[in-house]
Parts: C-alpha cells; sequence; structure tokens
C-alpha cells in the first residue's frame, strides 16, 4: 500500500524540517494534555477543604499553563503538519499536470478527458483528504493513548483496560461501518451524475423540445431520474442518520463504565471521587482523536485507490524514440520535404486501418490538396503530416529524418496547422492569436495574421479589441469566427508548413476566397524570412471544397484509406474518376447564398 | 451587513414553505424525535450527579447500579430518537429536492427563449442541480439542525442553572470568549474560502482547457508558458488554502482553552464561593455539560458557511422563480378548425432580440396552403429569426404572425407546435438510441413509425450501419455524427411529428457531397403536401421552391421565381453572381 503512495515520499521529504517540527509539537501537545486532568483531580479532591484555597488556586494555575501549553503545541502542530499536506497537494497538482501537458495525442485517445480531469481533480482531493489527516491524527491518536495509557493504568488498571478495550471497539465500529457506506455512496454520486448530465441535456436542447412539445415527456423522465436519485440519497442518509449518533452513543458507553465501576471502586475506597473525575476528563479528551482514527482508517481504501488512478497518469510512458539509443533525432531546419512510404495506420481500438499503403511526397513551397469523401482517411493523414498523430517508423520522413524518431519540438516548429475543431482558451484574443513557447506578443504580427485571416476588421470593432477575452466571461464567437481565429493563431507562428485540416469548412466562400487569396500573396512575396527557417511557404489545403481545392497545384485524392488519385484539378477533373465525380455533385449542389456566421441569420 | 443579509430571509422562507406544508406530519414526529433526543442526552449528567451524590457518596452499590442501568437505558433511548430525528429530516430534505427540481424545471421549461439568450447554459444548470440541493441543506442542515443545535444549546444553558445557578453563571463567563473567537473564525474562514474558491474555479478551467486543447499547445509548442500560468493558479490556491488552515489551526486550540477555563472557573466558584457546601456531583454534571454546550455551538459555527450559500441559493432560485413568463398559453386559447390548413402570415411584423437591434423591419408575407417558398439573403438579414418566430419560440415586438388564421400568441402552444416541425441549422442530439432521438422520446411513438419515418427521409441507411442499428447511443464517445446525417436525424424526426407545416433552416456547414445528394432526395418526401419555408443556402433547394423571398436586413426587398429574380437587376442576382464567381 505504501508503495502506492511513492511519489509523495520526496515532496514530504521536501518539508521533512517542517514535518518534524510539526511531529515535536504534537508530542508536546499531548504531553501536556497528559497533566491537565491530574490538576483537575487535585483541585477537586481539596475542593471545599478549609484553607485549602492557595492550594486550589496553584492547581488551576498549573493545569491551565500546562492547557495553554497544549493550545500552542496544538496550533503548531496543526499548521504544520496540515500545512505540508498542502504543499504536497500542490507538488502532486504540479506534477500531474505537467506529466498531462507532456502526453501525446495517443494517451489522450486512450482516456476520456473527463476521466483525466476527475483524475487531477476529485482523486486528488482523496488523496490529500487522506494525507494531512493520515499523517496528523494517525500519530496524534497514538502518541496520545501512549501519553495517556501510563496515567490511566496507575489509577485504576482495571477500569483502564475496560476503557482501552471500549476505544477499541469504537475505533473497529467506525472501520467496519463507514466503508459500507462509501458504495452507497458512490451509487449517489453517481446519480447525480446522472441527473446533472439530463439537466444539461434538457438545458441546451430547450429550443428542440420546446418545438415538439415534449416538456411533459421530459418531465416524467427528469422524474423518474430524480426518483431514483431520492431512493439512493435515502440510503446514504439512514446509513448516516444512525452511525454517527451510535458512535457518539458508543464513547458515551465509557462515561457508563467509568460511573459504574469507578463509583464502586470508590465506594469500597480504592479510589477518589477526584479520581474519578480525572477518568472522565481523560475520556473526553480523547472523544475526538479515536473518532478521527476510526474515520481515517476507514478512508484509507478510498485514498489507496484515488492515488492508484493517479499513479496511472504519473506513470504513464511518454512516447520515446524508437531508435536504439533512445533519443530524439534532430530535424533539419528548413522547409519541410515530406515523404511517404507506404504509409498505413490504425487507430488503437479500429478494426480496420483508417490509412493503408499512401506514399507520396509533399514538397517545399507547393500548395498540396488533400480530398476525398467522410472517412476516406484525409483528417487520418492530416494528423501524421502535423504530427499530432504519431506515424509508424519507416513511413514518414520529414526532411530525411524518420517522423517516429523526430524530435517532437523540432518537428512543430516546422508546422502551423489549423485544426478541423477550433479550441480556444478562455483568454484574450490577442493571447488566443498569439499562442506560442512564450507570452510576449509581437504585435504588427499579430495584426498581420489578423488582417491576412480576415478577422481584424471584426476584432476593431470590438470594445476592448484584442483584449476582449474569449468564453463564459467574455465574448461569444460564431463557428466562422472561431475558425478565423485559428487561422490568425496558425499565420502568427509563420512557420514553413501551413496545414488546413477542413478549416475553412464555416467560412463563407468568399471569406475563404480571400484568406486563400491572402495566404497566396504572403507566400509570394515574403516567403519565410520571418521565422528565420529557410526555404519557401508550404501549404497543405484538407478540404471536400473544390473551391478550394482547385487553387493547389497537387491534389492527392483518398479513397478508404488508398490514394487513388493525385493530379491538378484540370487533370483530375479531365480523368473523370472520383474527383471528376465529386465536382459534379459539388457543383451542382454549391451553395447560393453566404453561410451564416451569426447564431441569429 | 448582517441587517441587509436578513431582510430577505423571511422572504424567502416563503419560498420553502408550501414544500414544508405538504409534509406537516414528518415535520411533528421529526421534531418529536429530536427534542426527545435532547432530552435523554440532558438527562445524562442528572443521573451522573445522583450517581455522585447519593449512590457513591451514599455508599449504596446496588443504588449505583440502578443509576447506571438507568444510564444505560437513556443512552439507548437518545441514541434511537437521534437516529429517527436524523431520518426524518433527511428524508423531509429529500422530498423537498425532488419537489422542488422538478418545479425549477418546469418553471425552465416556461422561460422565453429571450431568457436563454441571457443566460448562460451554466447559469441555469446550477439551478437544478448546486442551487437546489444548497436549499435541501438549507431545510434539513440549515432550518433544522441549526434549530436543532440552538436548542440544544439553550437546553443545556438551562439544565446547568438547574443543577447549580453558582456554577452555571461561572460557565456563562466564558461564552462571550467563545464568542469572539468565534467570530473572528468564521471572517477569517469566509476570507479563506473565497479566495480557495476563486483559485479552485481558475485551477479547473485551466485544467480543462489544457487537457482539452492539449494538441493546440504541443503544436504551437506553448507547453512553458502553459505550465507557468497553472502553477501560478496552483500557488494561489496553496496560499488560499494555508490561510485556511491556519484559521482552523487556531480556532481548535483557542475553544479548547476556552472550554478548559469554564472548567476551571467552575472549579473555582465550587471552592471559593461555596466551600463545603459544594456537592461533587455537581461539578460532575457540569463538567458533562459544558462539554455538551460547546459542541453545538462549534457546530453552528462550522455550519454558518453553508447556511449562508444555501441562502444566496435560494435566493437565486427566488429570482429564477419570478422570471415573467411571455411566452405562455393564452387564457382564452382559439382553437382552430381539424382541417390540416397551412397557411402562415407575417403581418408588418418587428422583431429584435436585443432592444436597439432590429432584426425583422416590418414585414409581410404570406405562404398559402401547400405552398414551398425559400428565403434567402446574406448573412444576418434575418432568416433564421423567421423559424423563431411561427412556432412561439419568441414574440413579435409588433405586428403579428398566424397561422391558419390565428394570430399565434392566440393558439394553444402545443397545439401550435403540433401543427407545425422545425428543422434548425444546428440539429441538436439527445444522449439515447438513434431511435428516441427520432421519436424524441415520445412512449406514444413506436419502433415501427420511427423505422418507416428513417426510411422516407432516407436516414435508415446510415442508421442500420451503425454497430447497434437504431439503438445505437448517438452520443457515445468516438461516435459523431456527420453535420448531414444529423439532418438526416432531423428530418425524420420532423417526419414523425407529421406536421402541416414545415420550417427547414438548411446546415451551412458543409456536408459531403453524397449525403447531400441523400439529403436532396429525402427533402422531397418531407415536403410532400406540406406547406413549407425553406431557409435555403443552396441552390438546389431554391430550384424546388413556388416563390423565393429576399431578405435584407430584416425587410423583404425582392420577391418571385429564381428565373424571374435573376432577370431582375437587384439582390437577388448579385448574391448568384457573387457566388458564380468564386465558382468559375
Amino acid at each position: 500500500m505504501l508503495k502506492t503512495f511513492r511519489p509523495l515520499f520526496p515532496l514530504l521529504k521536501k518539508h521533512a524540517a517542517v514535518l518534524t517540527a510539526g511531529f515535536l509539537f504534537m508530542f508536546v501537545q499531548n504531553w501536556a494534555l497528559s497533566l491537565v486532568p491530574g490538576y483537575v483531580r487535585r483541585t477537586l479532591d481539596e475542593l471545599g477543604g478549609a484553607n485549602r484555597g492557595p492550594l486550589v488556586w496553584k492547581y488551576l494555575a498549573i493545569g491551565t499553563a500546562f492547557m495553554l501549553l497544549a493550545a500552542v503545541g496544538m496550533f503548531l502542530m496543526r499548521k504544520f503538519i496540515i500545512g505540508v499536506s498542502r504543499h504536497v497537494e500542490y507538488g502532486l497538482r504540479k506534477a500531474i499536470y505537467e506529466k498531462l501537458i507532456g502526453l501525446d495525442s495517443a494517451f489522450y485517445q486512450a482516456n476520456q478527458t473527463g476521466d483525466l480531469t476527475s483524475r487531477a481533480t476529485n482523486d486528488l482531493e482523496q488523496v490529500r483528504t487522506l494525507l494531512g489527516p493520515g499523517l496528523m491524527y494517525i500519530p496524534n491518536t497514538v502518541s496520545r493513548l501512549a501519553f495517556f495509557a501510563p496515567a490511566m493504568f496507575a489509577l485504576s488498571p482495571g477500569l483502564s483496560l475496560a476503557l482501552f478495550a471500549q476505544l477499541a471497539a469504537l475505533v473497529l465500529a467506525i472501520f467496519l461501518v463507514l466503508p459500507r457506506m462509501r458504495p452507497l455512496y458512490q451509487r449517489v454520486q453517481e446519480q447525480t451524475g446522472a441527473v446533472s448530465s439530463r439537466a444539461w441535456q434538457l438545458v441546451s436542447g430547450m429550443a428542440t423540445l420546446k418545438l415538439f412539445s415534449r416538456e411533459k415527456v421530459e418531465e416524467a423522465r427528469f422524474a423518474e431520474l430524480n426518483r431514483e436519485y431520492l431512493k439512493r440519497s435515502m440510503g446514504v442518509a439512514i446509513f448516516t442518520g444512525w452511525s454517527w449518533p451510535f458512535f457518539f452513543a458508543m464513547f458515551t458507553a465509557g462515561d457508563l463504565l467509568i460511573l459504574y465501576f469507578g463509583g464502586r471502586s470508590v465506594i469500597q475506597g480504592r479510589l477518589s471521587l477526584g479520581e474519578l473525575l480525572q477518568f472522565s476528563v481523560m475520556m473526553g479528551v480523547l472523544t475526538f482523536p479515536v473518532l478521527s482514527l476510526g474515520w481515517v482508517m476507514s478512508m484509507l481504501q478510498q485514498g489507496v485507490s484515488a492515488m492508484a488512478r493517479i499513479r496511472r497518469i504519473l506513470d504513464a510512458e511518454p512516447v520515446r524514440p524508437t531508435r536504439a539509443d533512445g533519443v530524439w533525432a534532430p530535424v533539419e531546419t528548413r522547409s519541410p520535404e515530406i515523404e511517404l512510404r507506404a504509409l498505413s495506420y490504425s487507430y488503437p481500438k479500429a478494426s480496420k486501418p483508417s490509412l493503408e499503403g499512401v506514399s507520396a511526397r509533399i514538397r517545399p513551397g507547393e500548395t498540396l490538396g488533400i480530398t476525398g469523401p467522410v472517412g476516406c482517411g484525409k483528417s487520418t493523414l492530416a494528423g501524421l503530416i502535423s504530427g499530432t498523430l504519431r506515424a509508424p517508423p519507416g513511413a514518414l520522413f520529414i526532411n530525411g529524418t524518420d517522423a517516429s524518431e523526430a524530435d517532437p519540438e523540432e518537428f512543430f516548429r516546422l508546422m502551423a496547422v489549423v485544426p478541423q475543431e477550433t479550441f480556444l482558451f478562455s483568454k484574450s484574443m490577442r493571447a488566443n492569436i498569439a499562442l506560442g513557447e512564450d507570452d510576449e506578443v509581437d504585435e504588427a504580427r499579430l495584426m498581420a495574421s489578423s488582417r491576412a485571416a480576415s478577422l481584424d476588421r471584426e476584432i476593431a470593432g470590438l470594445a476592448k479589441g484584442y483584449d476582449e477575452i474569449i468564453g463564459e466571461r467574455g465574448i461569444t464567437l460564431s463557428g466562422g469566427q472561431k475558425q478565423r481565429m485559428a487561422i490568425a493563431r496558425a499565420l502568427y507562428k509563420r512557420a514553413p508548413l501551413l496545414l488546413f485540416d477542413d478549416a475553412l469548412s464555416a467560412v463563407d466562400s468568399r471569406t475563404e476566397q480571400a484568406i486563400l487569396e491572402a495566404l497566396r500573396a504572403a507566400r509570394m512575396e515574403a516567403g519565410n524570412q520571418a521565422s528565420g527557417i529557410p526555404g519557401p511557404k508550404t501549404l497543405v489545403l484538407v478540404s471536400h471544397r473544390i473551391s478550394a481545392l482547385r487553387l493547389c497545384d497537387r491534389i492527392l485524392v483518398l479513397d478508404q484509406g488508398r490514394l487513388v488519385e493525385e493530379g491538378g484539378h484540370e487533370a483530375l477533373l479531365a480523368r473523370g474518376g472520383l474527383y471528376a465525380r465529386l465536382a459534379r455533385i459539388q457543383r451542382m449542389e454549391e451553395e447560393v447564398v453566404s453561410p451564416e456566421a451569426a447564431s441569429h441569420g | 451587513m448582517d441587517e441587509k443579509k436578513r431582510k430577505p430571509d423571511l422572504g424567502l422562507l416563503r419560498l420553502v414553505a408550501p414544500y414544508l406544508r405538504a409534509h406537516k406530519p414528518l415535520i411533528a414526529v421529526s421534531v418529536f424525535a429530536l427534542l426527545a433526543g435532547h432530552f435523554f442526552s440532558l438527562s445524562l449528567p442528572f443521573l451522573t450527579r445522583h450517581a455522585v451524590d447519593v449512590d457513591i457518596k451514599g455508599g449504596d452499590p446496588a443504588g449505583l447500579g440502578r443509576t447506571a442501568f438507568l444510564f444505560g437505558g437513556a443512552l439507548l433511548l437518545g441514541f434511537a430518537f437521534t437516529a429517527g430525528s436524523n431520518l426524518g429530516v433527511s428524508y423531509l430534505g429529500q422530498r423537498l429536492l425532488y419537489a422542488l427540481r422538478l418545479d425549477v424545471l418546469r418553471k425552465v421549461f416556461r422561460l422565453p427563449s429571450g431568457y436563454f439568450d441571457r443566460t448562460s447554459t451554466g447559469t441555469v444548470l446550477t439551478h437544478l442541480t448546486n442551487d437546489v440541493e444548497a436549499v435541501r441543506q438549507f431545510v434539513s442542515e440549515g432550518l433544522v439542525t441549526v434549530a436543532g443545535d440552538l436548542i440544544l444549546a439553550a437546553f443545556v444553558f438551562a439544565a446547568m442553572f438547574a443543577v447549580n445557578w453558582r456554577l452555571a453563571l461561572a460557565t456563562a463567563v466564558s461564552v462571550p470568549l467563545f464568542l469572539l473567537a468565534t467570530a473572528l473564525f468564521r471572517k477569517a474562514i469566509r476570507t479563506g474560502f473565497r479566495r480557495v474558491r476563486a483559485a479552485n474555479s481558475e485551477i479547473n478551467t485551466a485544467l480543462v482547457e489544457s487537457l482539452g486543447g492539449h494538441s493546440v499547445i504541443s503544436l504551437f509548442r506553448h507547453r512553458t508558458p502553459a505550465i507557468r500560468h497553472f502553477d501560478g493558479r496552483n500557488r494561489e490556491y496553496l496560499d488560499a488554502y494555508r490561510q485556511v488552515v491556519d484559521a482552523y489551526a487556531a480556532y481548535f486550540p483557542v475553544i479548547e482553552v476556552v472550554t478548559h477555563l469554564s472548567l476551571a472557573l467552575v472549579l473555582a466558584v465550587a471552592h471559593f464561593r461555596m466551600g463545603a457546601a459544594v456537592k461533587p456531583g455537581e461539578v460532575f454534571a457540569l463538567f458533562a455539560l459544558i462539554n455538551m454546550f460547546f459542541r453545538p455551538l462549534r457546530d453552528l459555527a462550522e455550519n454558518f458557511n453553508t447556511f449562508q450559500s444555501a441562502l444566496a441559493a435560494l435566493e437565486r432560485i427566488d429570482r429564477l422563480m419570478g422570471e415573467p413568463e411571455p411566452i405562455a398559453d393564452p387564457p382564452r386559447p382559439r382553437l382552430p378548425g381539424r382541417a390540416p390548413g397551412g397557411e402562415i402570415r407575417f403581418e408588418r411584423v418587428s422583431f429584435s432580440y436585443l432592444p436597439g437591434k432590429p432584426v425583422l423591419r416590418d414585414l409581410s408575407f404570406s405562404v398559402r396552403p401547400g405552398e414551398k417558398v425559400a428565403v434567402v439573403g446574406a448573412t444576418g438579414a434575418g432568416k433564421s429569426t423567421l423559424a423563431h418566430l411561427v412556432p412561439r419560440l419568441y414574440d413579435v415586438d409588433a405586428g403579428s404572425v398566424s397561422v391558419d388564421g390565428i394570430d399565434v400568441r392566440e393558439w394553444p402552444l402545443a397545439g401550435l407546435r403540433e401543427r407545425l416541425a422545425v428543422v434548425p441549422q444546428n440539429v441538436f442530439l439527445f444522449t439515447g438510441s438513434a431511435a428516441d432521438n427520432i421519436r424524441l422520446f415520445a412512449p406514444e411513438v413506436g419502433r415501427q413509425a420511427v423505422v418507416e419515418a428513417a426510411r422516407a427521409v432516407n436516414a435508415h441507411g446510415f442508421i442500420e450501419r451503425l454497430p447497434k442499428g437504431y439503438d445505437e447511443n448517438v452520443l457515445e464517445e468516438g461516435m459523431s455524427l456527420s453535420t448531414g446525417q444529423k439532418q438526416l436525424l432531423a428530418f425524420a424526426r420532423a417526419f414523425v411529428a407529421k406536421p402541416s407545416l414545415l420550417i427547414l433552416d438548411e446546415a451551412t456547414a458543409s456536408i459531403d457531397s453524397e449525403t447531400e445528394a441523400l439529403i436532396e432526395k429525402s427533402l422531397d418526401r418531407l415536403l410532400e403536401g406540406r406547406t413549407a419555408i425553406l431557409i435555403a443556402h443552396r441552390l438546389s433547394t431554391i430550384r424546388r421552391v413556388d416563390r423565393i423571398l429576399v431578405l435584407h436586413q430584416g425587410r423583404l426587398v425582392q420577391e418571385g421565381s429564381h428565373e424571374v429574380l435573376l432577370k431582375q437587376d437587384g439582390l437577388y442576382r448579385q448574391l448568384y453572381e457573387m457566388q458564380a464567381l468564386a465558382l468559375a
């Protein structure tokens, strides 16, 4: 079990001094606390006696002084130990994040984002909940018992034995009862998830439901989910409803033991009333630590499994170069020349390959189109070329280096990609476009990129311009605007190869032509001087729009993962194959009116 | 500040009152159990006093045995009643949650679309999840537990006086100390937790975005700044939490010291004020009572934050429930004849989503039963708005929209919406099977009708090819339908509804050519025998209609057939040529 927590050790070690101090103060606290009841006893034994005033004062003063010392110890113990647990949480979260952000897309294909988020939040929280109290309460309870036991046994071994047996039974009861609640609790959590995801659907799909007058139907379905939720919640409530009063009753049973057995000893003259009170006070001081010990123990299993889930992230193997020396191969810094040698690719759980034996070459400076019907593998090819998908060894070469061995950092330096789905961060427009290796923004480059992406005028029209924040707390962008943001972002990067993965789907045809025109012009005049990478600019357009493809020097046509045609627009049309067929259908269907850009037409 | 907070409280209770009224017997039983539980817990210190002062001092082991037996009995009864009241209160809270959540959903259903334009999905979602849960807490933890704690504290206080008023007074001295420490603690954790929550939400945003955008981050070599950004948030969270940790670290020992001072004062008063008259049993009882006294008070202090956030949630729900419902069934709906009809008329309609930004201006046109009309125009011309006004998702600002000669505002809502079907631009899919997405969960629509509809609109083919066919969950991970396929599903949805009127807002996102061809064919089947308004983006669609309306900035600028409009020197030809230019 401790093995699971190994990643925490270095983090704990970093705070070893503070932790040690915390434990030291824990001992101080428990030592001082163990002395207080003795002075209470002495006071009670003197109580009401003639001329005992100074003695009573003295005992009360000493007892209070020890209590103050214990309080200081308790404060520093908590501050230090719980503080360290927060530092460890910080360090663990940092480690998880840095690990996650360093992993490549293969990992993200195998793991759902929702799961990963839950590990980095809920599981981390569970580990922390175990760690802080675990570090503090277990030693605290043990040391308190150790300090208290001698005094109690000295007073009455029999009664002490009975009381310790009763405490052990209490810890055992908590340890046995609470874990039984967990699956019940988990069932509630699941149902909470079901209720919220249904609620999300109802709110998001509200217009559809209204249009089809499905309010009553959905209400009934929602009620059903909620009835189940009520049932499961009551399952937990029944448990908690009796268990905590039960633990308290078990604890108070200690008072009964003291009263009855202790009382008999007093009657028999073997114990004073003061000693009886001392027992009772000591038991009172033991309540909380003993309850918390049971509680921590009951959480152990949960914390271990949470940590085990976190370990699956921390221990995930990043992709390593396949070369024998285990070192990334350098990629020559020049406009990329890409060669595909019988490239095949299958997604991890797919039954058939997405690409099969594709051989082709992308020459520096050319404009290459990639097209084909839905599911032909063109997006897979785009992913492999851009490096978001890792090509198998010996199948894809960039500037002569096998992509499977190429240093990803150097690889990505040569690519600017506009992905199919635009991802924007809830940051300013500026930060979203100028996304790069550092936070500094080259304003001239920013302007030029947004102009080329036909975005400059719209941004100028915003109240805060480039400082406008995107997302829930800021402005909402339309699909077309988002896509042009992604284009501006890619242009800002100024990499020698620019890849559009079906990235003009949401902009209207006029804007599409304007953007493609701007790209061609920029390529003609500027070349790559700005990026400092030698060689001409290459443009790869993955699209099914003939209007975009016709501008390409060469077009690769894919069908069911295979390269079926290759050539210029005119040549392919003349050939009368798949490309010509796609072009014919599309020409017939081509849009007549510019599409919506705003949400309300 | 407290004054300001208190003011809405009484008003807010009115929101939960009806739910509580429905469970009067349960409340009565729970309160009785709560009081009984307190009674038996409180009897323990008195039994202790009796045991010490009478049995032990009197040297009566048999008496001690009897008292101990009573002690054990009271302990068990106290446990049983407390557990019972816990159960009752939990059940009450859950019933309230259930009823309130459904009421909130009903309210959300009745809200106009405009409400959702200015409110984020997340906010509405919060009402349905966290806010109603907070109200449950308000009732079961707030009202009942807090009230229960206060009652217990009052009972204990009274019990202390019943045992010995002098010793009780000695205890009372430390109460102000306790209150002061608690007030300071509450202030510290309130600001601390506020920081924690803010930092936590920033951490979550950064995390979710980094995971969702991981490929963008690596493609744009943005890792280092992203790590730096995250670390900043993470550190803020750490610092904020350490403030809270320090507050707790200080509060617990202070309470221990205060409790100890009470005990010491009891002893001091016992010795110096009462001298030989002091009864040790009273000291025993006071010691037990003091521990009982501070526990509920401490719980109160800890629960106070939940209590406050519950009040805030209650206020939010109250505000939601008070939202106007402009789009509701008319008090005296006019019922159309049973004839299928299918006439739409816009009369001098003006409309805006946001005040001052008119979308439609003085728009008039009509569509005869069975007629098919296309609406074209540039982005922002107001085309999609037509699909919102006819089914009354929004109401016009001026003028009127009528269906079959009756103003839509005079139709019964459900009746109006049953008569027409809208196929929106962006099709919303629900979690569930393909079949459920076609029938939209209506239990009365059988599998056969679903398959029939799917066949009619050419959706049958691709649905059959899904791994589980009609039972495939269309939102399953990795199972993403293309825009074209979603459109086909929406066609089937509309087909099942058997409307006499159809409004179709064509998808603008690119659809691959083969699906496009399927859509073409199914459109004919869908339009057959129906009145239709087609918000068109494709030439092929325009060719199949009887008439074309050209909208420009919310006005009708041209009207006629494709051929006629092309001959005119107007916006239509411009739009057409611009497109043709791009095609050349």
